[in-house]
């Protein structure tokens, strides 16, 4: 069964809301997951045009400004509590492993 | 050695890693694709080599170069800024090439690419086929399907009706195909994307079997027009055929603002168009045949005191799987003291299959008895004859069961059971 849409977020999609808390473009974002990431994590030009229109229509991101061909995006109020949400899910998870695994 | 050269490349719309698959081959073999013309790629010939290609489909498309929409420039420029160039796009299809090594794919999550495959479906290739069919069809295919319900021999006494129904009836059985299709492959795509992570498998085999299929009903459609074998008729349905499909694909290449208009004239133009070739080329199922030196099959003698003063010596025939159906039709009577009757008519339908001739009959009953009431003359003339021979006056309509044949008789002349009988008996001696 398909997850509910933002429920929760692929590693692309996180790595792209964390880019955007400044105002970005999409090659600049390209770049910065790249390089955030050590080159583990890759976004393909088809995805994050696709992702960035996804989260624009639901308002996570909004569009700031054109430059020539590119556009500029930033993160949201409602963008910034989906990623909170997203870290505290991932907090949760780690701390359950440390937990359960590791007997801390 | 030529330059460049045309093949027919046929995927399904939303088969992308199909598509990049062959791409890469042909590249392998020396040909790089240069532009896309619907099923029509056309390559350039290169050195053979190893690039990678990639296929996906842009909604917001826009066919100018010059002015391309400001998402899709956006678009563009993050591709470029990946080592992927535009080598071919056709509307919503966007190809794009890759001569670095190892680089980051297009898609890199699978989820979003069939997402984004389902969205360029309904919004482009769906919407299209949806507005065109239902414009076209929606009006025809319920008036058939009135006409049907309401009395079946009465819809089979028109071929038209026939051939019309089977034409939309093929069309929506292949919208559904194809429908239906894609559904499947959607709902695999997704789970596989979504548990497996795993990127839009290629379709196999879908597209043939569709094809197969539209074939067959196109065949079946050209055999119950009842001219299976006229060459002038067939050139007539391809001819038609070919129009509709130039006008579909002319009309997605049109520019955004100007393609709603544009398709409302197209829709126009195109009916006129369709109707004169109809028009010029015979359409109609009924072809006219001389039955030979006797006038009517049905004599005059036969039909006691009167004369006739304008014969007519052919008869329309029709010929399909399912049935024949013979039709002549007499000027007027004429009596002695000169006065004028109304026009006598026959058409005289042999049912082929026994199974579908029963269920007409028995249906044709049903109705009789479920209507008496409501003002249909009946009587059974069985009584003159040695088979039964059934007989239903419906005001200046005598409707016939006999034999595997329903024979429908036209005239405000009253006819005796004698006279029945003897018409009966001429008709089906000399078609059946």
């Amino acid at each position: 069964m398909p997850r509910e849409k933002f429920q929760t977020l692929t590693e692309q999609m996180f790595y792209i809301l964390i880019c955007l808390q400044n105002e970005c473009c999409g090659i600049d974002i390209m770049e910065m997951v790249k390089k955030m990431t050590d080159g583990r994590v890759n976004v393909g030009p088809g995805t994050l045009y696709n992702l960035l229109e996804q989260f624009n229509d639901e308002q996570i991101i909004r569009f700031t400004k054109t430059i020539g061909k590119k556009r500029s995006y930033i993160l949201t109020d409602k963008g910034r509590d989906i990623l909170e949400k997203e870290y505290n899910r991932l907090l949760q998870l780690t701390n359950d492993y440390q937990k359960y695994m590791k007997g801390e | 050695m030529a330059k460049t050269k045309k093949k027919i490349e046929i995927f399904d719309f939303y088969d992308v890693n199909g598509m990049k698959r062959r791409l890469e081959a042909m590249a392998q073999q020396g040909w790089i694709i240069d532009h896309i013309e619907n099923d029509i790629w056309t390559y350039r010939k290169e050195q053979p080599q190893n690039v990678q290609f990639s296929v996906t489909h842009f909604s917001n498309y826009s066919n100018s170069e010059a002015e391309p929409d400001r998402g899709q420039a956006e678009f563009l420029e993050m591709c470029a800024a990946s080592g992927w160039q535009l080598a071919a796009q056709y509307n919503s299809l966007f190809v794009f090439i890759n001569y670095g090594e190892n680089p980051v794919p297009l898609e890199t999550e699978p989820v979003t690419q069939v997402e984004n495959i389902d969205n360029a479906m309904q919004t482009g290739f769906w919407s299209h086929r949806i507005y065109a069919a239902v414009i076209l069809l929606i009006f025809p295919l319920v008036r058939n399907l009135m006409d049907l319900a309401t009395n079946p021999v009465k819809f089979i006494d028109d071929p038209g009706h026939l051939f019309m129904f089977s034409v939309i009836v093929a069309y929506i059985v292949v919208f559904a195909l194809e429908k239906v299709n894609y559904r499947l492959w959607y709902k695999k795509a997704m789970e596989a994307a979504d548990t497996e992570g795993e990127f839009a498998p290629v379709n196999k085999n879908r597209q043939p079997l569709t094809m197969i299929a539209e074939v067959i009903l196109l065949l079946l459609a050209v055999e119950l027009s009842g001219k299976t074998f006229d060459p002038l008729f067939l050139t007539g349905v391809y001819i038609s055929f070919a129009l509709a499909s130039g006008v579909y694909f002319y009309a997605e290449r049109l520019k955004k603002p100007t393609r709603l208009m544009a398709g409302a004239a197209v829709i126009v133009v195109s009916t006129i168009i369709m109707y004169f070739a109809i028009q010029a080329v015979g359409f109609t199922p009924i072809e006219i045949v001389n039955k030979g030196e006797e006038n009517m099959p049905v004599s005059m003698e036969k039909l006691d005191m009167y004369t006739s003063k304008d014969y007519i010596s052919e008869c329309s025939e029709y010929k399909c799987f399912l049935f024949d159906r013979y039709q002549g039709n007499q000027e007027y009577f004429e009596t002695e003291t000169g006065r004028n009757l109304p026009d006598f008519s026959y058409t005289l339908i042999r049912v082929k299959s026994n199974g579908f001739y029963n269920n007409l009959k028995r249906d044709y009953l049903h109705r009789l008895n479920s209507n008496k009431n409501a003002g249909i003359d009946y009587w059974q003339a069985q009584e003159t004859y040695d088979d039964t021979i059934m007989t239903y006056k419906d005001n200046y309509k005598y409707q016939i069961f006999y034999s595997d044949a329903i024979l429908i008789l036209r005239t405000q002349t009253i006819l005796s059971t004698q006279q029945i009988s003897t018409i009966v008996t001429d008709l089906v001696e000399k078609y059946i």
